[in-house]
């Protein structure tokens, strides 16, 4: 029973691959925030060639952007020093849910389940 | 930030993730009844809600968690509950990544644990007025500490700098105050109103 809930929540998840630290092009910018929106202004960036060699590092500003110097690379890593690490790839599509969808579905999931407890446990206590 | 993101800490630490929490899991899902479960899922639901409260701070991001909170409602089972929770905060939110499921579930899991036993040291002064109060307090203070400790010494353990444990506290003052006061506030509240029972009780 638990089988179809579970199933319908796998066939929405989006691939881990952004975490809460996220690379996005403003123009010639980068800019490094949190999924709130929040800059992440500590945030070391590093522009990676092929083999992951190092072609540029610099550090985000107070609004967490920061001009590249070179435009050639394959792969962008962030990361604040805390912990908090971001990838980004040319040409890489992101596929996310909405956040909002998101805790809509994962509530769900949990109240469905709390429901069904609940009803199993009501029953079984009816027919003892 | 409590969640370790793919990429930052190595293979074996995440092998060892996955083996502790496992183990964790077995030992506190003995607790584990049919008559708990709706109670446990409406908490899981709570904590995995709570990393969305988040604010931006010093430069960082860092989000509330409520494990001492799950960890007074839940006892033990807590650290089940915890675990789901980070595993769809992971697939859903992308706050952490699968590889590093079993250190994130770890890390907040034994915070849940010991905000747990924080809160059950409570019978230990059984004549101490608003005792229930005070003890979620320490609890939710006590979970949210434990569970930066655990994130620093992963960090540490990952080979980032000692620096950053004094940071990760610095940054995280609010958090464990945060935890500390709504944990405190909860329980008051269920004290107030006479739903006591909902807190763990042992067999």
């Amino acid at each position: 029973m638990l089988l179809v809930p579970a199933l319908l929540l796998f066939s929405f998840v989006s691939p881990v691959s952004a975490h809460r630290m996220l690379i996005t092009e403003d123009g010639e910018y980068l800019r490094i925030i949190y999924d709130n929106n929040a800059p992440a202004s500590n945030a070391t960036v590093v522009l990676l060639g092929e083999g992951d060699r190092v072609l540029w590092e610099g550090n985000a500003d107070q609004d967490g952007r920061i001009k590249p110097a070179i435009k050639q690379f394959t792969r962008i890593e962030a990361s604040d020093g805390l912990g908090h690490r971001a990838v980004y790839i040319q040409g890489e599509v992101r596929r996310e849910i909405p956040r909002p969808l998101a805790a809509a579905i994962g509530v769900s999931f949990f109240l469905f389940i709390a429901s069904l407890g609940n009803y199993i446990t009501k029953n079984k206590s009816l027919t003892n | 930030m409590a969640h370790i993101p793919e990429g930052i800490i190595s293979g074996s630490l995440a092998t060892y993730g996955f083996a502790l929490s496992g183990v964790l899991s077995v030992w506190t899902g003995r607790t584990f009844t049919m008559k708990n479960i709706p109670k446990i899922s409406l908490v899981t639901a709570a904590v995995f809600c709570a990393s969305l409260l988040h604010f931006p701070l010093l430069g960082t991001s860092v989000h509330f968690t409520f494990v001492g909170l799950a960890g007074i409602l839940l006892g033990p089972a807590a650290f089940l509950s915890v675990l789901v929770a980070v595993l769809f905060q992971g697939m859903l939110f992308q706050h952490g990544g699968l590889s590093t499921l079993g250190v994130n579930a770890f890390n907040m899991g034994m915070a849940a644990l010991a905000g747990h036993y924080l809160f059950q040291a409570r019978h230990l002064f059984p004549r101490m007025q608003r005792g229930t109060t005070v003890f979620a307090l320490l609890a939710g203070f006590g979970a949210a500490f434990i569970m930066v400790a655990l994130l620093a010494a992963t960090l540490l353990l990952t080979g980032f700098p000692a620096a950053v444990v004094g940071t990760l506290f610095v940054i995280y003052i609010p958090v464990i105050f945060g935890e500390g006061l709504a944990t405190g506030f909860l329980a008051a509240a269920l004290v107030k109103s006479e739903k006591g029972g909902v807190f763990y009780k042992s067999r």
